[in-house]
């Protein structure tokens, strides 16, 4: 699904390993205070909504308590702002049940931020570690492995969704594991081909030479220079599963209802567009707007990451 | 060259028998049975029974699978046990509406991103380049289908501009079309702003300007082709996807592709489409990183020495 | 620098730019022009086959068409059996049921109808093997003393002949063999198929060999368009000219659209939750009740269903012959914690509630709304969406608590869905009561239609205050149509009849 399970967009990944020469240093130009103080807000702005999103999930339920199994048929469908049976204030309007919509989408917060975040989690692990072995060691094993991630990136993504839900039934942890499944070849992919250019390079031959072992080599050479690329994609990556994860629940294979995720919400309003528009459109802003700033926050840690796009 | 190209013509082989194999055993793991899916709860077990011989269903599943494959070579898949056709058939006729769907959104995407990129390029940190590329990440970041009903609300029901669904005529793709390139423009954008960047910065591209090439020149000709590689990779990649995973959009705006085909089968538990599905998207996404990976040889002299 | 590169690229702009022009050419979307008279239709569900005696048998999408092209020996017209292509009919004997056949009747393609090809039809019915040749089950011998009659013998009484006819489509015996024939199918009927795309299109053409009044119609299209907003906005846009199978929260907005007429009507179909009355808790009608109890469906039907439902009266909907008002089930949660602590479970229980993904109106709201009435009484449900091929094959296995679905009575007869379901030889849902299988057999066989009614009522008692299952509501079909589309009448059956409509 090129629009809902992350496509195997690998930004600044090429598939095959290309020795970038030493960043040019007379290339910088120092940079002016107001860039500066640009650069700073760049870096600051995203990670302060993130911030502020982490802590509406966190607390947010804790405060406007959210009972998703709770309904209220006579209040469905209120506009935002509208007051409710119980006497509550609807801020931002009621779903298609009468639920609150606030309460749902802070605690669908919680959700999609914990499916985010589990994914990235194992499968940048799974994949990084994958990866490194493979460029690490090459031949035989590099060979199988990655044509196993071939295999998995020409395999529909939504009959893997089937097939896990079928199988394994559908709940939080099984769109953790689709996700992860049809995540982890982008992963391999930038840690293998990081960690060729890498291994190759003076200083992990010096390494060799001195007689450090193959371990000493990935943990002191090649782990360090293979963690800021993935924290990269991995921020790019957080968005597309987020999203991926509403796309699941549009096709009726995602988060098990019940369980309010931004995702469920957007689905199950779509009918309503519409007539009560905010039931798709709100979550999907606060959606939105939390990918657009781990996008920017992305981007603005590749900038620093290489001193080359300083200038930028 | 030659050889290159053999071997990666044996390694796609393989890829291709792995993910037939991977399909043939997925869908039968997968609870649920073909035959109780066509005649419903109702049908008698006897029924079922005599369904699941036609089906070629009551055999061991290792004969069914070395007949799936022996088949499968010829490009015979079998009969879809729900639409009652070859499933190759089905899969052909879908799959060229799939195809001149996921054309013209790679072309928007591709033009749009493009004339995007080199104009965030051109002034990077600009007012352009920051909206450009805010605008690029919302696209990316709104799920398709809200996006997909959102476009059917404005423009087909407030505006009366365009068919809401359907295939009938060259307007009813505009908007499927568009839904689908978004997150694929997002993609090319970045990535030929970003590879402009790199690009202007290079030896040789300094060299250009100052032998006193035109600006144009020096953008158009010695940026652009370091620039299409990654982009000509990454949209190999995502052009396999496009077609794999039309799904949503082609339910959205009841277009009639191959991704709905395969949710479809996928549904009815119709064996045979599934397989064709999954084995012709297969085909698909192997022989566009081939093409790709070719390409990119051509275009990258060190890769070229490389091979 | 090197050309042959650049000259690649290029090209493929250029190829880009163009194609993308093309794709914005053209502008003019429904383009059909005046003096139409094709009569577009959206399907909500897809038709994939046109084939009604083998898996497609009972299938609404294959007989909403079907119905335009073939027609049926009896009809069902305001709850009682009427003539179409029979005549009229006896019974020689209790096993043996006599028909004779309307004469002067010819196929789309010029020959005669004749006994022959009623006989071939039921023969098909029953060897297709699909869902409604159990209908026909004692079936043994079908004669055609001369073209015009035809007997049915059976091996013990069958009072459903009647209504079971209803169901069986005839088309001419020399097709009957031919699997192509389905591809574009005729029969007796007022139109004829063209051109059919599984899953996708339809497309009929008048017949001009029918009998009747022609129809005013020259053709119907039919056309599946999945998403509820696609399908509303094309109506609303006219690129359509009727769909039904709306979500009532759709209809409320369409209602006051002045270029459109919403037509709601009651249906056989109704909503169901059944519980596992082979599974604890629910081996006991006590803890069955309880959960009917602790329910307010009134607010609920009223708040999510509007006009697309009215409470159930009995287990069986109102249109159906043999429905019988049965003893309302008042909420009450006080009473439903009373029963529930007679059963010993006076702090309530867990359990799980499955249904297939998009299997019913508003189905995940109403879920939601009962759910949420439970955990008032201490009863935790735990709701399971699944997707149809894995809950039919837990449905069937009877692997689950319990189960929230919609049914129709196809055939508007009691026998259908009493006899296919509630039998304890079904084991549908685990509920087996002797009295009630003796009850429903012996409606089977009686040949008086009132005598069966009378017992319908007695087993639909049964279980309605068993509570094997809660039947909350009987559903309201809705057709919604253009407002150029005139004489449309509803049918309880919901296949939506374009036969009669014609086009202003």
């Amino acid at each position: 699904m090129s629009d809902g399970v992350p496509g195997p967009a690998v930004l600044g990944a090429p598939l095959v390993p290309t020795d970038d020469g030493p960043p040019d240093a007379t290339a910088t130009p120092p940079a002016t205070a107001p860039r500066r103080r640009r650069r700073r807000l760049r870096l600051w702005l995203p990670l302060g909504v993130i911030a502020a999103y982490l802590v509406a999930g966190v607390i947010g339920p804790l405060i406007a308590r959210y009972d998703p199994i709770a309904t209220s048929v006579t209040d469905r469908l209120l506009p935002p702002g509208s007051r409710m049976s119980d006497g509550g204030l609807a801020l931002l309007g009621t779903d298609q049940v009468g639920r609150d919509l606030l309460p749902q989408i802070m605690q669908g917060a919680r959700i999609s931020l914990l499916v985010g975040a589990a994914t990235l989690l194992l499968a940048g692990t799974v994949g990084a570690a994958i990866g490194i072995l493979c460029g690490y060691l090459g031949g035989v094993v590099d060979a199988t492995v990655m044509r196993l991630a071939d295999i998995q990136l020409a395999f529909p993504s939504i009959l893997l969704a089937v097939f896990v839900a079928g199988v394994l039934g559908s709940s939080v942890t099984n769109v953790v594991l689709t996700l992860s499944i049809t995540t982890w070849p982008i992963f391999a992919r930038v840690a293998r081909a990081q960690t060729m250019a890498t291994r190759s390079r003076d200083f992990a031959n010096a390494a060799r030479t001195l007689g450090a072992g193959p371990w000493h080599v990935v943990r002191h050479c090649v782990l360090p220079a293979v963690a800021s690329p993935l924290l990269v994609i991995a921020t790019v990556q957080l968005g597309f599963v987020i999203v991926a994860e509403a796309s699941l629940s549009f096709l009726s294979l995602g988060i098990p209802a019940g369980t309010p995720s931004w995702g469920t919400t957007i689905a199950n309003g779509r009918d309503y567009l519409a007539s009560a528009w905010w039931i798709a459109t709100l979550p999907g802003l606060v959606l939105a707007v939390f990918v657009v700033c781990v996008g920017v926050l992305g981007d603005e840690l590749r900038d620093r990451s290489d001193p080359n796009l300083s200038t930028r | 060259m030659l050889r290159y190209a053999l071997r990666r013509l044996a390694i796609s082989v393989l890829v291709l028998f792995g993910a037939a194999t991977v399909v043939f055993f997925a869908m039968r793991a997968v609870s649920g049975d073909p035959a109780t899916a066509v005649l419903g709860p109702d049908a008698d077990q006897s029924a079922v029974e005599a369904l699941r011989r036609e089906y070629g269903l009551d055999a061991s599943l290792p004969v069914q699978y070395v007949q799936f494959l022996r088949r499968a070579v010829t490009l015979d898949f079998g009969e879809s046990f729900r639409l009652h056709d070859a499933a190759t058939n089905l899969v052909l006729t879908h799959l060229s509406a799939t195809a001149a769907l996921a054309l013209t959104a790679f072309a928007i995407a591709l033009v749009l991103g493009f004339a995007l990129g080199t104009l965030a390029a051109t002034r990077p940190n600009g007012v352009v380049d920051r909206v450009v590329s805010v605008l690029s990440m919302l696209t990316q970041s709104l799920p398709t289908f809200w996006v997909g009903i959102m476009l059917i609300l404005v423009f087909s029901r407030f505006l009366h501009l365009l068919p809401s669904s359907g295939a009938a005529s060259p307007a009813a793709m505009v908007m499927p079309a568009v839904t689908l390139a978004l997150p694929l423009l997002s993609v090319v954008l970045r990535l030929v702003r970003s590879g402009l960047l790199d690009v202007l910065h290079e030896d040789y591209v300094v060299t250009a300007r100052a032998k006193g090439l035109s600006e144009t020149r020096v953008v158009g000709w010695h940026a652009m082709r370091n620039m299409l590689i990654p982009v000509v990779t990454v949209a190999g990649l995502e052009f396999g996807s496009l077609l794999g995973g039309a799904v949503i959009v082609e339910t959205v705006f009841a277009w009639p592709g191959v991704g709905r085909l395969m949710t479809d089968a996928i549904a009815a538990r119709d064996y045979s489409v599934v397989q064709a599905c999954v084995i012709t998207v297969a085909v698909i996404f192997i022989v566009i990183n081939l093409l790709v990976d070719l390409l990119y040889v051509r275009l990258d002299p060190r890769v070229r020495e490389s091979v | 620098m090197r050309s042959p590169t650049i000259r690649l690229g290029a090209l493929a702009l250029a190829g880009v730019l163009g194609l993308t022009a093309c794709s914005f050419g053209s502008d003019d979307p429904a383009g059909d022009g005046g003096g139409v008279t094709t009569l577009r239709v959206a399907n909500p569900t897809p038709v994939v086959s046109l084939n009604p005696f083998a898996a497609n048998s009972a299938d609404q999408p294959t007989l909403t068409v079907v119905q335009e092209v073939f027609e049926t020996l009896v009809v069902r017209q305001d709850g009682k059996i009427a003539p179409k292509l029979a005549e009229s009919w006896t019974n020689p004997d209790p096993l043996t049921w006599q028909f004779v056949l309307r004469s002067g009747v010819t196929f789309a393609d010029g020959t005669p109808m004749t006994s022959a090809d009623v006989k071939a039809s039921l023969r098909a019915l029953i060897d297709g093997k699909g869902p409604l040749a159990g209908l026909w089950a004692t079936v043994d011998d079908i004669r055609t003393p001369d073209e015009r009659t035809l007997t049915i013998h059976t091996t013990s009484q069958l009072g459903t002949v009647l209504s079971n006819l209803t169901l069986l489509w005839i088309a001419p015996a020399a097709k009957l063999g031919d699997n192509a024939f389905f591809d574009a199918p005729y029969g007796t009927g007022p139109f004829k198929v063209s051109s059919f795309t599984a899953g996708q299109s339809v497309n009929l053409v008048r017949n001009d060999k029918y009998r009747g009044d022609p129809p005013k119609l020259t053709s119907i299209s039919y056309r599946y368009i999945p998403e509820v907003s696609g399908r509303v906005t094309a109506l609303a846009n006219n690129e359509i000219d009727v769909t039904w199978g709306l979500p009532p929260d759709q209809l409320t907005g369409l209602r006051d659209n002045k270029d459109l007429t919403v037509r709601s009507f009651p249906t056989y179909a109704n909503y169901y939750i059944w519980f596992n009355s082979s599974r604890k808790p629910f081996t006991d009608a006590r803890v069955r009740q309880a959960m009917w109890h602790a329910v307010d469906f009134a607010k609920i039907s009223k708040s999510l269903f509007d006009q697309a439902g009215t409470p159930a009266t009995g287990p069986l909907p109102e249109a159906v012959f043999g429905a019988a008002g049965q003893n309302p089930y008042r909420y009450d949660p006080a009473r439903a914690r009373q029963l529930l602590t007679e059963a010993g479970y006076p702090d309530g229980f867990s359990t799980t509630m499955m249904w297939s993904s998009g299997c019913c109106t508003n189905g995940n709201s109403f879920a939601d709304a009962m759910i949420s009435d439970w955990a008032k009484v201490g009863i935790v449900v735990k709701p399971q969406e699944l997707e149809r091929a894995t809950w039919l094959d837990k449905l069937l296995k009877l692997d689950w608590d319990s189960t929230m679905t919609t049914g129709s009575t196809v055939t508007g007869d009691a026998d259908f869905t009493l006899a296919r379901l509630y039998l304890s030889t079904a084991k549908r849902n685990g509920y087996a009561n002797p009295e009630l299988d003796r009850i429903l057999l012996a409606a089977r066989a009686e040949l008086d239609q009132d005598k069966r009614a009378t017992l319908y009522a007695q087993a639909g008692k049964i279980v309605w205050d068993q509570a094997v299952g809660i039947f909350p509501l009987d559903l309201n079909g809705n057709v919604v149509l253009r407002g150029n589309v005139e004489g449309f009448t509803p049918t309880p059956n919901d296949l939506p009849d374009f036969a009669g409509v014609s086009l202003r």
